[in-house]
């Protein structure tokens, strides 16, 4: 169990956004986490993530408590996120992207100078990172000037920087065309394989849920309605009434 | 087009060998020219000594870019810190040493300690809190001129500050100051250019491009943002000291918001970001205040008029006009990083 | 009695501060631009009724003709300067509001603002009143009055109205607002008006006590910043309280420590709230 919550709740206001929630992932595995909207599936991201604080329950990594920790610790620890709105550094090319994640990983980033070696060896090791995400080519691009799926790319490939165990995504396919949806699946199947991380996503695309996923966990009104394989929760007549209920529309 | 994101260096990387460009052949040019210049006004002693103010213009214009076009955070009181770095620096001339080595780095120092205080606070809080922060600040350093009014001289200013010493030289002649302020000036410049390419650099363009993924990768944004707060300030007090040892007074007017509005007139025109821009901006506006002021006193009018036309039309500053037209002349594509 | 006297013109202050910050804050809210040119509007409306009244009209119609004025520059201004920049991010905002200011209190210079034109209130309203062992003069209480009586009304028009509603959606969540479909520009000029009109009113009103003067605005706008940063960027109740806390250490530092000395402290005390409550008062504060 690389990543566990055990009670986990959170309310605004009147509204217990997310109710007692106990989730695992194992190691090296797809995870998908889907459900209606309003589920509380985002708030559920934000707190495993560290953007905000549960009110009760607790979150662990690796077997340590990590609860109430900020985005940066958990980054530090090996806990990684992707965000909706592809979030990277616009004005920078994508090799200086993810050098720049390196730097920060060790720690470089008030230095006034870098030796040669070290430039050398940064750079090899970004451009890696961007073939393992597809991006061999591009380096020089700006990122800006990247077309859309590929800015999603990047923006896992600046996450993959951190060397992390973990990587939870926010919707990685939300609005990709065809073409980019399967590149980003490739993507984060290759992420399991190659790399042996485990992958945590939220999603609406259930087709491609239900392809990539080794464990999907469903949500109704912050809470887990069912838990199990693709196959399992195709067959789970709650979360077939959910469906019917139409409050799946993504 | 809006007037932060016009990042026209080079987001290449670090220590990219950069060939010989005809920019920098031009540039050496201009650089030399410049050296020159005091002999070209030998005659026209009124002009030197506007050209040494264009130059202090143009050391806080650089000052103030360090700041915005690093971080993206505005200081709407920049010249308090200029106003702070005249003063301290009057001060000691007048009361403990006109020796230069002595002053300016005290005033350097003075201006460190407050700024990292301050700073300490306010690089914390978002961008529009600080920009009204910075202005308070300004008006509180101008308080304070007014409080101590029996050293500095409150309304009148302070006046009677001896002629300063280098290395026990006196330093009199128009040409010497000249010649000082411009060596300031061009070290300045090339150290900022420098600091850009270095890591340090990059984490602060990644800052103001994104601060938010830029904290989520674990880059130290408030850290950062106090550095670049520490070193405008400095940079700016610098100038100021300069300023007044050269010119003998320094009044509170240095501190007014209409100042502190020119410096960042300066760096908007030039264009946030490019530092050769402001620089450039902050010497024309000089030459071009004198010219107009003499000819109407309905200048802040104009002045206000124009700053908010800049904003509204060229938020990107002349500099990317001037850079996309040299393009456009030299043939090359459009090289220019959004 | 001199700590009483202090207080009770330590509420003046933070009535007429009241006054000027709520336009201020709804502005900052409704468009979440920080209007630097507030205090040149200031300026503009102690200047604009000074100049009604001392032309030989009744100082009851500067009272309302200048706000009037200026609410409609305000308009002007929202509908033909800041509309074209509604898109961009705060820095473009910031830097425009400030050329504003710098660009109306250059235009008041020439319409002989260098000079500092007295304006003496209203023959009803002079003199002063004596309660026990204090005095206030009548016109303060007067402008307090006043002040406390325009912000009730606006509170309560904010609550009750339909233009209050959408006020108070676009406060809360500009994009919300937006979609509330009721024309987003509209309301804007409107806010803005209002803003500068009672920024204007508070100038007039204030003009008999501070005189008028191209930038008699500035020191009340610095005023009104540390206001709004204590009370909480866009708080509306924060904005409230703070201006009297400002308006009293402010009055109560002229009295023992000297004016300038009170700047500084309320600056250091702003300083130190910040680091432990960076939302304000009633960690209201925008957070964007």
């Amino acid at each position: 169990m690389i990543l566990q919550t055990q009670g986990l709740s959170r309310r605004f206001g009147g509204l217990k956004a997310v109710d007692d929630v106990s989730f695992a992932a194992t190691e090296n595995t797809v995870q998908s986490i889907i459900g209606p909207n309003g589920a509380g599936k985002t708030t559920f991201f934000n707190l495993v993530t560290g953007a905000i604080p549960p009110d009760a329950g607790r979150i662990l990594f690796q077997g340590r408590d990590v609860t109430g920790l900020g985005p940066d610790r958990l980054a530090e620890m090996g806990l990684v996120r992707t965000f909706q709105r592809t979030s990277i550094f616009r004005e920078f090319t994508a090799l200086e992207n993810v050098s720049l994640a390196i730097r920060s990983r060790e720690r470089r980033n008030q230095a006034l100078f870098l030796s040669r070696a070290d430039e050398h060896r940064i750079s090899e090791e970004a451009r890696s990172i961007l073939a393992e995400v597809g991006l061999t080519g591009s380096e020089r691009t700006v990122a800006n000037n990247l077309a859309h799926g590929s800015q999603r790319a990047l923006d896992v490939a600046i996450g993959l920087a951190s060397r992390p165990k973990l990587i939870l995504m926010d919707e990685p396919l939300a609005g990709m065309s065809q073409g980019d949806r399967s590149r980003i699946g490739t993507l984060i199947l290759n992420l399991r394989e190659k790399m042996g991380l485990t992958v945590v996503l939220v999603e609406h695309d259930i087709g491609m849920v239900m392809r990539l996923s080794d464990r999907i966990t469903v949500l109704q009104h912050g809470q887990v309605i069912a838990d199990g394989t693709p196959a399992e929760i195709r067959e789970n007549a709650d979360v077939r009434n959910a469906y019917l209920r139409g409050s799946f529309a993504a | 087009m809006t007037v932060l994101k016009q990042c026209t260096h080079r987001a290449e990387g670090i220590r990219v060998r950069q060939p010989l460009r005809p920019v920098h052949v031009v540039g050496f040019v201009i650089v030399a020219a410049g050296a020159f210049l005091p002999y070209a006004l030998e005659s026209q002693p009124y002009l030197l000594q506007l050209a040494c103010q264009a130059i202090v213009a143009a050391i806080l214009a650089l000052s103030l870019d360090l700041l915005m076009g690093n971080t993206g955070l505005l200081s709407f009181g920049h010249a308090g810190w200029y106003g702070l770095g005249g003063y301290t620096a009057g001060l000691a001339a007048k009361y403990a040493t006109p020796e230069l080595l002595i002053v300016l780095p005290a005033t350097i120092v003075v201006a460190c300690v407050i700024a990292w205080i301050t700073g300490s606070v306010l690089a914390r809080q978002i961008g529009k809190s600080f920009a009204i922060l910075t202005l308070a600040l300004s008006q509180i350093i101008y308080s304070l001129v007014f409080v101590a009014s029996a050293w500095t001289g409150g309304e009148d200013g302070l006046q009677g500050i001896p002629v300063p010493t280098l290395a026990g030289f006196n330093i009199v002649a128009p040409q010497t100051w000249y010649w000082l302020l411009y060596a300031v000036l061009i070290v300045s410049l090339l150290l900022a250019l420098y600091l850009r390419r270095t890591p340090l650099g990059r984490a602060w363009l990644a800052v103001k491009c994104n601060s938010e993924r830029a904290r989520f990768i674990g880059i130290a944004v408030f850290r950062l943002k106090l550095i670049a707060y520490v070193l405008s300030a400095a940079l700016a007090a610098l100038a100021g000291g300069l300023f007044t040892t050269f010119n003998g007074a320094v009044s509170p007017d240095a501190l007014s918001w209409f100042e502190s509005g020119k410096i960042l007139m300066y760096v908007v025109l030039g264009g946030v970001g490019t530092l050769i821009g402001p620089v450039l901006g902050g010497a024309a506006f000089t030459f071009a205040e004198q010219y107009i002021s003499s000819l109407t006193d309905a200048w802040l009018i104009y002045f206000g008029g124009l700053f908010v036309l800049v904003v509204i039309f060229a938020p990107g500053g002349l500099f990317r006009l001037v850079s996309m037209l040299w393009a456009k002349a030299a043939g090359e594509s459009k090289e220019v990083a959004r | 009695m001199l700590a009483l006297s202090l207080a009770l013109n330590g509420v003046v202050l933070g009535s007429i501060l009241l006054l000027f910050s709520l336009g201020l804050t709804l502005i900052y809210g409704v468009g979440r631009i920080v209007n630097f040119a507030h205090g040149a509007l200031f300026s503009a409306g102690a200047l604009a009724g000074a100049w009604i009244a001392n032309s030989g009209h009744s100082f009851w119609l500067a009272l309302w003709l200048a706000p009037l004025l200026i609410g409609t520059l305000g308009l002007l201004l929202d509908w033909g300067v800041l509309a074209r920049i509604r898109d961009r991010p705060m820095v473009d905002s910031l830097l425009l509001t400030f050329g504003l200011a710098l660009l109306i209190t250059g235009v008041l210079y020439q319409f002989g603002g260098r000079n500092v034109t007295m304006l003496q209130p209203p023959t009803g309203l002079g003199g002063t009143v004596t309660l026990g062992a204090l005095s206030l003069p009548v016109y303060r209480l007067f402008v307090s009055a006043l002040a406390l009586a325009a912000v009730a009304a606006l509170l309560f028009f904010l609550k009750n109205s339909n233009w209050g509603l959408r006020v108070r959606a676009a406060n809360d969540d500009p994009e919300m607002g937006a979609c509330l479909g009721i024309d987003r520009e509209t309301l804007m000029h409107s806010v803005v008006a209002l803003g500068a009109a009672l920024a204007a009113l508070a100038g007039v009103a204030a003009a008999p006590i501070f005189t008028a003067y191209a930038t008699v605005g500035d020191k009340i706008l610095i005023l009104a910043f540390m206001t709004v940063i204590l009370g909480g960027l866009g708080s509306l109740r924060g904005a409230i309280v703070a201006a009297y806390v400002v308006g009293l250490i402010i009055v109560f530092g002229e009295g023992y420590l000297g004016g300038q000395v009170a700047l500084m402290l309320l600056f250091a005390l702003i300083m130190a709230m910040l680091i432990r409550w960076p939302r304000g008062f009633f960690g209201e504060g925008r957070t964007e």
